[in-house]
């Protein structure tokens, strides 16, 4: 579904991402790893057409990410750290718009179903500024399940939840998981990826150090693999 | 998709305010500032009441373009944007004639009170005036947006924008002030229209040159 071949990014002439390679397949979930400033959300932020690679080749479902068309995009969603919506709108009309603009226009009764899932039903038409950091995240989930994605790109999703929060992006991603649905997620939490995630892929000093096969590999040896490299 | 971004640009605006409160406050100080500091006869007014205006209006769509990528900016949402799959040349244009109109609006309101205040006559081809107007600020909206996208990501946008946005939209102000004048002092269309088609070409040009490298323009 999305290969990325030899891909280089620096800032500022110091290499962020050098000679990276990545295959997904359709239906798989990785969870991408590494210390901070190795450049996982640099990657994201590539795939979704937000940052442009100094050199090398992206393809997603078989056409060029980087050079090709704006419908090359489509399928793609990617969801960063920072809420990503119009601070003066309200939920309902920042999920109008966005899915309108991601070309998957709903119903006010589908966007009220979502609010009422993530839990944001009392809110739902307060603008979204006066929303902590937790209902921000619910609200990007909601956003997740209002458009038809077909690769998501999800930086941190349990940035600022609460327990119940926490349950609730779990309960999320679970459903995707049990519909095959594609996911690259960027995560700490190595405990909870090597439970979700079908690979863990962990990035160092730009480039792919260990890319994990859960189903194969054992789980001492990973984490101390894993360990010793943050150290 | 072009009719949802500009819905959502007025949208925006109309929760916000922030755009059109700040250029018509502005708008309103200067011409109080003008007519009570120039202290000369109204008829040698006019004649530098068309250098005055525009000069007003720069500084007004200055203003506007400082914040026109604020919300974009607040929340990151400009990467939730650029990532849709959609022609990013699309988000220009919404900013282009979102900027232009919110830009007519004020100058709707402060017109009236820049003649008032500094007793100015009406001129008789108003209509052309009206025209001039228009089009003025679509070119200074036009190379606007390109700017402050340009200048969005920067760290000092609030210092970059004027810095870049002056010395561009000169060509564009010069042409504006000159037909302007030749309104003000009733002449033929045929005297001034090289200036006309100095704006129009400027227009044009920075709006076609806006939707085509946008996308490269506002990449990390």
């Amino acid at each position: 579904m999305l290969t990325v071949t030899n891909l280089r990014k620096s800032f500022y002439h110091r290499p962020v991402l050098n000679d990276l390679n990545l295959q997904i397949a359709a239906g798989e979930i990785i969870a991408l790893m590494g210390k901070n400033g190795v450049g996982k959300s640099t990657l994201l932020r590539i795939l979704g057409r937000i940052s442009t690679a100094n050199s090398g080749e992206v393809k997603f479902a078989g056409k060029s990410l980087l050079k090709g068309d704006s419908e090359n995009r489509r399928g793609i969603l990617y969801l960063g750290h920072a809420p990503g919506m119009y601070p003066p709108l309200s939920a309902k009309e920042n999920l109008g718009l966005f899915s309108r603009l991601y070309k998957s226009p709903t119903t006010e009764p589908g966007i009220e179903e979502v609010l009422e899932i993530v839990g944001l039903t009392i809110q739902a038409d307060d603008p979204i500024r006066i929303y902590s950091q937790g209902m921000l995240q619910r609200l990007k989930l909601a956003l997740a399940m209002l458009i038809d994605w077909k690769l998501l790109l999800f930086d941190e999703p349990f940035t600022g939840l609460d327990e119940q929060g926490r349950e609730l992006v779990e309960k999320i991603l679970r459903q995707w998981q049990s519909t095959n649905r594609t996911i690259l997620l960027v995560t700490h939490d190595f405990e909870w990826s090597w439970q979700f995630c079908h690979r863990l892929v962990v990035i160092n000093r730009g480039t792919i150090q260990y890319n994990f096969n859960i189903a194969e590999t054992d789980i001492n040896t990973a984490r101390d693999q894993f360990r010793h490299l943050l150290v | 998709m072009l009719i949802h971004l500009l819905k959502k640009e007025f949208l925006v605006e109309l929760r916000s305010k922030e755009i059109s409160a700040s250029m018509l406050t502005f708008g309103l100080a200067v011409i109080l500032i003008f007519s009570f500091s120039i202290n000369v006869s109204p008829a040698v007014f006019q004649k530098f009441a068309p250098g005055l205006y525009w000069i007003m209006v720069l500084f007004i769509a200055d203003l506007g373009l400082h914040r026109m990528f604020s919300h974009e900016k607040e929340f990151d949402t400009f990467s939730m944007i650029i990532s849709a799959p959609f022609d990013r040349g699309l988000i220009f244009l919404s900013k282009w004639l979102a900027g232009t109109a919110f830009l007519v609006i004020a100058e709707l309101l402060i017109t009236a009170p820049f003649f008032l205040f500094l007793q100015l006559d009406i001129p008789v081809q108003w209509g052309r005036l009206i025209g001039i107007i228009i089009l003025g600020n679509a070119g200074i909206m036009a190379i606007g947006s390109i700017v402050s996208g340009l200048a969005m990501r920067a760290k000092m946008s609030e210092v970059l924008l004027p810095i870049l946005l002056f010395p561009l939209v000169s060509p564009n102000i010069i042409a504006c002030v000159k037909a302007t004048t030749a309104i003000f002092d009733n002449q033929l269309f045929a005297t001034w229209q090289t200036w006309f088609q100095l704006m129009v070409t400027f227009t044009v040009v920075f709006g076609l040159a806006g939707y085509l490298f946008f996308d490269h323009i506002t990449e990390e």
